[in-house]
């Protein structure tokens, strides 16, 4: 009950700063995804690199742009990490074995921003600001122009497939909306008691006479970005867990707002991109509704957990910060899961298996409530498509989406991005039980230890990067298993959304008819909901039955 | 040697991607000329 008022309290303060900021940010990802106008800065960074930010790109080109671009970002990142001994400010580090630095290369580009390793004591200074801060900014900036593409290519009509210019995105999205927000981010994290200094690590003396080593370092810039670009990889190897990384519940409260500003707002940029909020209003209450109900399952299953040192602190607190308590943990949970963040403030290894599954299952929706920056917008809105397309043939009409027909070609796109992941991931299971390293690497036995693996490829294959704890993930098998998945987990549902993109940009616009499915009022909201519900259900149930649901049962 | 694997990995999987937007643009465009 002591809980009850201070959970309620962050709740309703998490809303009321959505609500006032995300329409202007919407208005502004609306502005620089469709305006013609180039920054100075932007206009030097174009000449520098010898680009044309003007040439409108064909899908095609787009797309081996996105690709190209992220294949130089794993290769650089990659040498920064086998080199970091030579490099300066690395604080005696050495380099990192081939395996881990490929994964963390692959984990970064990608935005899952999984870390094997633990920070503190295995990434120097100048890793951490031009390899993987880096990466925080350019990865979620990706992420940000796929869908920007997508977005176009829905308003478009009849322009042969083109979707817009790739490096144009990539830059405006960085220059005008990441690192204005990151530094405004990152001074208010240094107020709030976060780190900010080139500090090595120190030896200290305990209270009670042992000796703990804490390390400094740039925290606070990198806190800033690694939430707003849902990237997740902390500094520290506990992640927002650590006092340095995330001191009080308030700092806790805005690193969770972060997390959820941009994924919202890029649902209501979409509603002004194709002219129509209302569209952006339906997509952005889907994804309020899933987070709503991911939000309350965990806080129930957590604060309602069996047992009595349960039920005398006020729900299941092991593996959890007492600074933030039973309600901020759960709320993070939800947060850090439904985005494709990956951050965490508490050991989700350590949750009940019901709170665990919850986690979970809110990845396995493919990042959609409300997701990745970027990545969220475009996997709701392939759902919004199957959602229209299934309501299309209940009433005997060939759907169509915002004036776009849905014919055999865009159905088929769409259950190619849809089965990807689950085809990924539940391929990535299977190898991971099939050889002797994959449960090696395992704390627990059972149910458990399974949920323990299942949370590893699922947190991978859909780049979200929250590790459950408990799975000594450091290995060749597992460095380079999850590595794959993340590679493809990320760029095979962008191929598919591009070449949607391009089709849409292509076709004619249909005007709406009597037949026309609204898919702006609440009835489609609860029919895109269930549809979400469904259809991942149906394909994790199986896998779920094994792990967490399993051990909710014994 | 550990080196050359993995960049050898990070090329194949990028190449197989690009691979799959050529597979998809040409399929695209074999079925605009046919409705056409």
């Amino acid at each position: 009950m002591s809980e009850t008022w201070p959970a309620l309290g962050q709740l309703l303060a998490l809303v009321v700063l959505l609500v006032v900021t995300v329409p202007p940010l919407a208005r502004l990802l609306a502005h620089v995804y469709t305006s013609e106008h180039h920054l100075a800065a932007e206009r030097a960074t174009y000449r520098l690199l010898r680009l044309d930010p003007d040439a409108d790109q064909h899908w095609r080109s787009y797309a081996l742009s996105v690709l190209g671009f992220s294949a130089v970002g794993v290769l650089l990142l990659y040498a920064v990490g086998r080199l970091q001994e030579h490099l300066p400010l690395s604080l005696g580090f050495s380099a990192l074995p081939a395996d881990g630095a490929w994964n963390t290369a692959v984990s970064f580009v990608t935005n899952t921003n999984w870390q094997w390793y633990s920070g503190e004591a295995a990434i120097g200074h100048l890793m951490q600001m031009s390899g993987l801060a880096v990466q925080n900014f350019v990865s979620a900036a990706v992420g940000m122009s796929v869908a920007a593409a997508f977005a176009r290519g829905l308003a478009r009509a009849e322009r042969d497939g083109r979707v817009g210019n790739f490096f144009s995105d990539l830059v405006r999205t960085v220059v005008r909306v990441l690192l204005p927000i990151s530094l405004i981010a990152a001074c208010l994290f240094i107020v709030l008691g976060v780190v900010q200094n080139f500090a090595g690590p120190h030896l200290m003396e305990t209270l009670t006479g042992g000796s703990q080593t804490l390390t400094g370092g740039p925290v606070a810039s990198q806190e800033a970005i690694k939430q707003l670009g849902t990237n997740g990889g902390g500094f520290y190897n506990v992640n927002s867990a650590h006092p340095f990384e995330n001191p009080t519940p308030f700092s806790n409260l805005i690193a969770i707002y972060l997390e959820l500003l941009i994924p919202f707002a890029m649902a209501g940029a979409f509603g002004i991109i194709v002219r129509d909020r209302r569209q952006g209003y339906a997509v952005g209450g889907v994804m309020a509704l899933l987070l709503t109900i991911s939000v309350g399952l965990i806080t129930w299953v957590e604060m309602a957990a069996p047992g009595t040192a349960p039920q005398l602190a006020g729900g299941a607190m092991e593996g959890k910060e007492v600074r933030f308590g039973e309600a901020a943990s759960a709320l993070f949970a939800a947060a850090t899961t439904g985005t494709s963040s990956g951050a965490v403030n508490a050991m989700h290894d350590s949750f009940t298996a019901p709170g665990g599954g919850v986690a979970m299952f809110t990845m396995m929706l493919g990042e959609i409530a409300p997701g990745g920056v970027g990545s969220g917008l475009y996997g709701m809105l392939m759902l919004t498509i199957v959602t229209v397309f299934l309501c299309g043939l209940m009433v005997g009409r060939t759907p169509e989406y915002l004036g776009k027909k849905i014919a055999q070609r865009e159905i088929v796109m769409v259950a190619l991005y849809v089965l990807a992941t689950p085809i990924l991931l539940l391929v990535g299971i299977a190898v991971a039980v099939s050889f002797d390293a994959g449960p090696a690497g395992i704390l627990n036995s059972g149910p458990h230890g399974f949920s323990e693996m299942l949370y590893a490829v699922t947190s991978a294959a859909n780049n979200n990067g929250s590790a459950f704890g408990g799975l000594t993930s450091g290995t060749p098998f597992w460095n380079t298993l999850l590595g794959l998945l993340m590679l493809f987990g990320r760029f095979l549902p962008m191929v598919f959304v591009l070449a949607l993109a391009g089709r849409f940009a292509a076709a004619k616009r249909v005007p709406a008819g009597a037949g026309t499915l609204p898919t702006h009022q609440p009835l489609f909201v609860v029919l895109l909901t269930g549809v979400a519900l469904v259809v991942v259900g149906l394909t994790y149930v199986p896998v779920l039955l094994l792990g967490p649901i399993a051990e909710s049962l014994s | 040697m550990q080196d050359v694997l993995f960049v050898l990995i990070t090329l194949t999987a990028f190449v197989l991607l690009a691979l799959l937007v050529g597979v998809l643009d040409r399929a695209d465009r074999a079925d605009r000329s046919e409705s056409r």
